[in-house]
């Protein structure tokens, strides 16, 4: 199936406009572990990548962080900018993996390996910021919570995957 | 289209390398949980806030106020640790952290730039600011 330009934008577009929602539903969803976000604002770039590569999987996660900050009130804060970095940083070790080893991973490891970026970027952005070590020492804590986000975020997208043609298109070719 | 060749739920869409990255990860994360789980309850309770350090005893108990770019953020220190009570950041994420009991434990509130590290008895400040 050979999608149009006018459905891959359509399809992007959407993915964004989910990704904006997930992302500020899950800012304001009470949490059972309060210090760990699960990054479900993830799940539509993890998607964007695998239907249309990293471009797209770019415009959904920095849509999502300017639509997204825009709407919960954090744009232009601290927070925003270590999110935002931390966003950067998960796109970019994604888009690699992707890039060079995709037939390797499936999208479990796929999203492990950004939620293992995000969450590494965040630490060593909040170290800037504050610049105290005592913020390593959240180190396990960090990695924990990529590990159970990434798998998390990987087995929905990959449900999503199969169940749908046009992100399913792409993996294996 | 092919997409039956993968199972729709389960473990056999996972692959061998994804196997590897959980496996390594997993064995990384429950190193160095164990090695905070193992350390001793903390004596006292080291508070950076910006340019300023200070070091309590955990066998005094108190609240002490806090100077942040927010604004001020409650640390009440006690013999079950330390906690932060009250804090001027947002997402209030330091504050339902609790209770910090053991060496090492770290409460860290990003937004207004508050670093609580728990110390044994003998290591002083440098061990952990350096």
């Amino acid at each position: 199936m050979v999608a149009t330009n006018t459905q891959r934008i359509a399809r992007i577009s959407l993915l964004a406009a989910a990704a904006v929602v997930l992302y500020v539903f899950e800012g304001l969803a009470p949490r059972p572990l309060p210090w760990m976000k699960l990054g479900l604002g993830n799940l539509p770039v993890v998607l964007a990548l695998m239907a249309y590569g990293p471009v797209a999987a770019l415009i959904v996660s920095v849509l999502k962080l300017l639509l997204g900050g825009l709407l919960s009130g954090a744009l232009a804060g601290p927070a925003f900018f270590i999110g935002g970095g931390a966003g950067a940083c998960s796109w970019l070790v994604m888009s690699a993996v992707w890039s060079v080893a995709r037939r390797l991973f499936s999208p479990v490891g796929l999203a492990i390996w950004g939620a293992l970026a995000h969450q590494l970027a965040q630490l060593v952005l909040a170290y800037i910021y504050i610049g105290q070590l005592g913020v390593f020492r959240l180190l396990p804590i960090a990695l924990l919570g990529a590990l159970i986000s990434g798998i998390l975020i990987g087995l929905l997208a990959h449900w999503i995957g199969v169940r749908s043609a046009w992100i399913a298109a792409r993996r294996d070719g | 289209m092919d997409n039956d060749r993968r199972s729709p739920a389960g473990i056999a869409l996972l692959t061998l390398a994804d196997w590897f990255l959980i496996v390594g990860l997993s064995a990384v994360i429950a190193v160095l949980l164990a090695l905070d789980y193992r350390a001793e309850p903390g004596r006292r309770v080291l508070v950076q806030s910006g340019e300023a350090a200070r070091v309590y005893d955990l066998a005094e108990s108190a609240v002490h106020a806090v100077g942040g770019p927010l604004g001020i953020s409650q640390v009440e220190v006690g013999p079950q640790g330390v906690r932060i009570t009250a804090s001027p950041c947002r997402q209030q994420r330091c504050v339902l952290r609790g209770w910090a009991l053991r060496r090492g434990d770290a409460i860290v509130c990003v937004p207004n730039k508050v670093v609580l590290t728990l110390l044994g008895e003998h290591a002083g400040i440098d061990a952990v600011v350096r």
